[in-house]
């Protein structure tokens, strides 16, 4: 072996690291024409304007705390250790969301369906997106931090409601926050209530239930009672 | 595997990347200096595979290192952010336990050959391919590749001496 073969075999022990993501094509499969870079992305879309830039805040101003002081619902956005992501509403009285200082927000946890997706994946995954919405108000608040699930018997005593407090709450760090312009609610008039439809134009909750579940010994009637009381006896 | 240009499908290029995925973010990452970029320009390559934009024959890594190469060349050069070669944001190589501070060195010292040399190190080391083949993905003849690999080789155990681990 040449002293050229031999530095040669010496490189190879060092072998190229695999790359980190998934092969593209499991990504592109089911559409075509799939953008799978940002730089391609950029190309299309462009850049951000510098006001839009420049909007994120690191943390909690008092325009924060005002909107969500008012906002009686947020959608609350986690993924788990394998980046599957979830997006549940959670939603109570105007300001059912408490901010503590400039960086921390407490989201009370009420009772709910149990499937817990959103708190097992804080468990694995720590990171959370938020939007607060306002009724009647087109722009959105958006924060992005960390969350942690709470069992603190004194922060959960702020959140009692006819007497009952919540077993958990939702700590979250703030990292970034910003107001989201108003385009989607302006354009899909959202607020509009003489736009909206009737609220008997899509099928009521127990008969997609009962359609999808199809389960023995019960009617529709059955689920509609169960749904109804559930909703009126078991909101905290 | 379909061989001339054909439509692959997906288990083809699954297969293609599992094979060659690591080679080819190394090349890139050797051209760009940077990891992220490095894989975004194989994915990019993989992408338009799919699509049937990017030919390939019976011998396909050539093919791919020079899809690799066009795209850095045409496309990521002229928008990324400056390429920082002496970065250490490149960390391409995989380490034998033990030895991660010398798959560093030699990241840095590959950093410090001119590119043409720097290019034809790493598909002939890491990428196995022949002066012939090497030639056909940067355009020029075996000859002008093997001269580059021996002066870059030079070079190289050169910069590394500290090391003295051959």
């Amino acid at each position: 072996m040449s002293s050229d073969e031999r530095f040669e075999s010496f490189l190879r022990e060092f072998r190229p690291a695999p790359p980190r993501g998934r092969p593209p094509a499991l990504d592109a499969a089911p559409f075509d024409q799939v953008v799978a870079t940002e730089q391609e992305l950029r190309e299309i879309v462009g850049v951000p304007s510098s006001r839009a830039a420049q909007k994120e805040r690191p943390g909690l101003d008092h325009h924060c705390r005002a909107f969500i002081a008012r906002s009686p619902f947020v959608l609350m956005a986690t993924a788990g250790a394998d980046g599957r992501c979830d997006v549940s509403p959670k939603g109570d009285a105007p300001g059912f969301v408490r901010v503590l200082d400039d960086h921390r927000l407490v989201i009370p946890d009420r009772p709910g369906n149990k499937r817990l997706d959103g708190m097992v994946n804080l468990i694995a995954n720590p990171h959370v997106g938020l939007i607060f919405v306002v009724p009647g108000r087109d722009e959105t608040l958006r924060i992005n931090g960390r969350a942690w699930i709470t069992r603190d018997p004194e922060l959960l005593r702020e959140f009692t409601v006819l007497g009952k407090t919540p077993l958990l709450a939702i700590g979250v760090e703030v990292e970034q926050s910003f107001l989201h312009c108003a385009k989607a609610f302006l354009r899909s008039h959202l607020w509009k209530y003489d736009e909206w439809p009737s609220r008997d134009v899509l099928p009521s909750m127990a008969c997609v239930l009962y359609d999808q579940i199809r389960p023995d010994g019960l009617t529709v009637q059955d689920y509609e009672r169960d749904i109804e009381e559930a909703n009126r006896r078991r909101l905290y | 595997m379909a061989s001339v240009t054909g439509c692959l499908d997906r288990e083809d290029v699954a297969r293609l990347y599992a094979a060659h995925g690591a080679v080819l973010v190394g090349y890139a990452c050797s051209l760009l200096g940077d990891r992220m970029q490095a894989e975004d320009v194989v994915h990019h390559v993989f992408v338009r595979l799919l699509r049937g934009d990017v030919a390939v024959r019976e011998q396909p890594l050539p093919y791919l290192c020079q899809a690799v190469r066009n795209t850095v060349m045409n496309h990521w050069r002229k928008h990324a952010r400056e390429v920082a070669l002496d970065d250490s944001g490149a960390c391409w190589l995989e380490a034998p336990r033990g030895h991660e501070e010398t798959a560093l060195a030699i990241e840095r010292a590959l950093a410090e050959l001119p590119e043409d040399q720097r290019e034809v190190i790493v598909l002939k080391v890491w990428g196995q391919l022949s002066f012939q083949d090497i030639g056909e993905v940067l355009e020029t003849s075996s000859n002008t590749v093997a001269s580059r690999y021996r002066y870059g080789l030079a070079k190289l155990r050169n910069l590394l001496k500290p090391l003295g681990d051959e």
